[in-house]
């Protein structure tokens, strides 16, 4: 009895002993990359973002539907509820239209005027395209379009595309039917209400008038009253008490090609976490700033064209860090060293500005990510409302601020935005206002 | 058959597969560990063609995969670590120069360098053991953690000790963390070097390139003759040119030549 006893612990031992062995040679055969965790590799699965860059990369920053008279001319900006379908007749209209190959007339000036004041859909743009460009957010392809740069779009009634904002205007003669209905139903739905929303050209602010003047651009719309906006709250989702929180970024450094788990890192005198890898140095500062510049290639993208590649490239991180903010391209540009995108928040639909940089850019050459910036930020609407200052008078102030050294002074935009002094402040809505190189005298 | 008969077969078979595994396990141990000679032949060959001579004593270390460290500069500030080292009426003399009637202090990027300016009087030599308790002391009063640190190198010559005190994690150097010290019976007479706490948090780590691997590379960028004496894996920040408040400790090879230079290489393999 007692040997069977003995012999049954023996052959337990054994077989634990064995299964130990069996582990040992198991686990040295390296059945994943180190570094990979499947587990984790589940979790960081993105969250899909309601403001997908991808899919709202053609979208214009505003839409003006002119009813057919001036003081019936109405804004819908991105987070207005008729935005989208408003945008989704004017994007069928432009897709077909920029597909027409040696379509584009060069037209005059007041032919574009014209146009505008008709019964019309204005979209602007923040950014500045070339056609070639602008097919390409679209998804099609355009050939034979004038060597030109635009960032404003008429679509009148009748289907005619309109497009210009820089030296010259072209029209593409188009036929659609799209166009009638939005301008019709907008009419109704506002048949009560006067919005008088003038153009600078309207009021002939775009041209000089005397020896000591100042101009605006012609598309600058001119508001009649202040604009009233709920503030805004931005949050800084890279630090927690005061530090960079190494957690909340994890999910996200393996898409600039950092090993989290082999990565060389360390923390400069200012806070800012550094990690250098050999594709590039990642760098994130304490106010959430994020900066890549590559070593060599840089970091491989999915296929696409350069705009898709960008745009799913920051869908990913915003998904990742839990980001659910509008972006809007605001820039891009071709070059030989490659394509470069800058793009704004977007908060209650008007630009989240910053001094000396924008929300997000990007560099992108023979599909590989060749720098990256972005401020990471989440957006809270608050329920306190901000009123900005009369259109007027921060017209008058800005005038005062530069006229003493000028005799000429161009203002190339002005329009309302929101100003994140990346102090985590409330953003109240305020004037943003683009001067032109003035002349000194 | 009798379940006793039955247990006796499995003993015996499981006693077999537990000795066959022992044996695989502990030739795949050695395999790694070894360099095979043909490996030697090869990289002796690479070595020859671009002038680099290996010294016959050199060891070749192992190391098959390696965590990375986090570690906090033990230079928390340069106006704190001035204070401590100099004194509260230290004042700064030039950017990254600091002045007391005690010493002076220079710093670069996380490399410091005090030199006291009391002059030595006495020409008797402490013993060793007291050379290590006033170095020790003084050292952890800056704040650098000493549990794991070791005097690597001492000679004393006229009454003044030269010291190399280093330290060590994962039972590996940190060349990050290594402080060269004059001291004599009056007391510290300079210090110099940079050093980092080693924290309790770890990354996995992953593969560390093979020692071969790592002597061919070295004489692919050197291009110029040298003689290795020597070849070890620690850890460092690999970037001495800037200040780091902390810095993760990746692993590292040192190659150390007959002029006395060293040679460092990030020893990560990059597992892709």
């Amino acid at each position: 009895m007692k040997t069977e006893r003995i012999k049954s612990i023996v052959l337990i031992l054994l077989i634990i002993t064995n299964l130990v062995l069996a582990e040992k040679i198991l686990v040295n055969e390296k059945l994943w990359l180190s570094g990979y965790n499947f587990f984790v590799s589940t979790r960081n699965s993105r969250k899909k973002n309601n403001f997908s860059v991808s899919e709202r990369l053609s979208m214009p920053e505003k839409i003006v539907v002119n009813t057919g008279y001036q003081s019936s001319r109405f804004i819908f900006k991105r987070d207005d509820k008729d935005f989208a379908s408003i945008n989704s007749a004017a994007s069928e209209i432009v897709k077909s239209a920029f597909s027409m190959p040696k379509s584009a007339l060069e037209i005059s000036p007041e032919d574009w005027y014209a146009a505008l004041t008709a019964k019309s859909l204005y979209l602007n743009y923040s950014a500045s395209f070339t056609p070639s460009i602008f097919a390409s957010l679209l998804g099609i392809s355009s050939s034979d379009f004038p060597d030109t740069e635009f960032s404003d779009i008429v679509i009148a009634e009748n289907g005619n595309v309109y497009f210009g904002g820089g030296a010259a205007y072209y029209k593409i003669p188009f036929t659609s039917s799209l166009a009638s209905p939005i301008i019709q139903s907008v009419f109704l739905e506002h048949a009560d209400e006067e919005s008088v929303i003038n153009y600078s050209f309207d009021l002939n602010f775009d041209k000089n008038s005397g020896e000591s003047s100042t101009v605006l651009s012609p598309m600058i719309l001119i508001y009649s009253e202040p604009v009233t906006e709920n503030t805004v709250l931005p949050e800084n989702p890279v630090t927690k008490d005061g530090e960079i929180d190494r957690k909340a970024l994890s999910g996200i450094l393996s898409d600039f090609g950092v090993n989290k788990s082999s990565a060389r890192s360390y923390t400069e005198a200012d806070g800012s976490l550094v990690y250098v890898e050999n594709n590039g140095i990642l760098k994130i500062t304490e106010s959430g700033i994020l900066t890549f510049t590559a070593r060599g290639n840089g970091v491989k993208l999915k296929n696409g064209s350069a705009s898709s590649q960008i745009a799913a490239f920051i869908d990913e991180i915003n998904g990742k860090m839990n980001i659910d903010a509008d972006l809007c391209l605001s820039s891009a540009q071709a070059d030989d060293s490659g394509q470069h995108f800058e793009f704004d928040y977007m908060a209650k639909g008007y630009p989240v500005k910053y001094a000396d940089r924008c929300a997000v850019s990007a560099t992108v050459s023979n599909g590989y990510l060749v720098s990256y910036s972005q401020i990471l930020r989440r957006f809270t609407v608050t329920d306190a409302q901000s009123v900005s200052p009369d259109f007027i008078q921060a017209l008058d102030e800005i005038i005062d601020t530069y006229h003493g050294s000028m005799s000429e002074m161009r203002i190339t935009k002005m329009y309302p935005a929101f100003f994140d002094d990346l102090s985590q402040n409330e953003l109240e809505i305020d004037w943003h206002i683009a001067v032109d190189n003035v002349l000194a005298e | 058959m009798s379940w006793s008969r039955i247990k006796t077969i499995l003993i015996i078979l499981f006693l077999f597969t537990d000795i066959f595994l022992a044996a695989s396990i502990f030739t795949a141990q050695k395999k790694e560990t070894e360099i095979s000679p043909e490996v030697l032949d090869a990289a002796n060959a690479v070595l020859e063609n671009h002038n680099i001579a290996l010294d016959k004593s050199v060891m070749f270390p192992h190391m098959s995969s390696a965590p990375i460290l986090q570690a906090d500069n033990a230079i928390t500030d340069y106006d704190a670590f001035a204070a401590l080292i100099l004194g509260d009426d230290y004042y700064l003399e030039a950017p990254e120069v600091y002045s007391s009637d005690m010493g002076s202090l220079t710093f670069s990027g996380d490399r410091f360098s005090f030199k006291s300016k009391e002059e030595k009087k006495s020409a008797q030599a402490l013993a060793q053991k007291a050379v290590r308790k006033m170095l020790f002391s003084k050292l952890k009063s800056l704040g650098f953690d000493m549990s794991r640190a070791k005097i690597v190198q001492a000679a004393e010559k006229g009454g003044i000790w030269t010291v190399k005190v280093r330290d060590f994690a994962e039972s590996r150097p940190v060349f990050s963390s290594g402080i060269d010290a004059s001291i004599s019976a009056d007391g510290i007479l300079s210090l110099s070097g940079s050093w980092f706490n080693v924290r309790g948090t770890r990354e996995q780590g992953g593969s560390v390139k093979s020692i071969m691997g790592i002597l061919i590379d070295f004489a692919e960028e050197y291009s110029r003759p040298a003689e290795i004496t020597a070849a070890e894996y620690g850890y460092s920040v690999f970037d001495d040119d800037n200040y780091h408040k902390s810095a993760s400790l990746i692993p590292v090879a040192r190659i150390v030549l007959k002029d006395g230079t060293d040679w460092f290489a990030d020893a990560r393999a990059n597992d892709e």
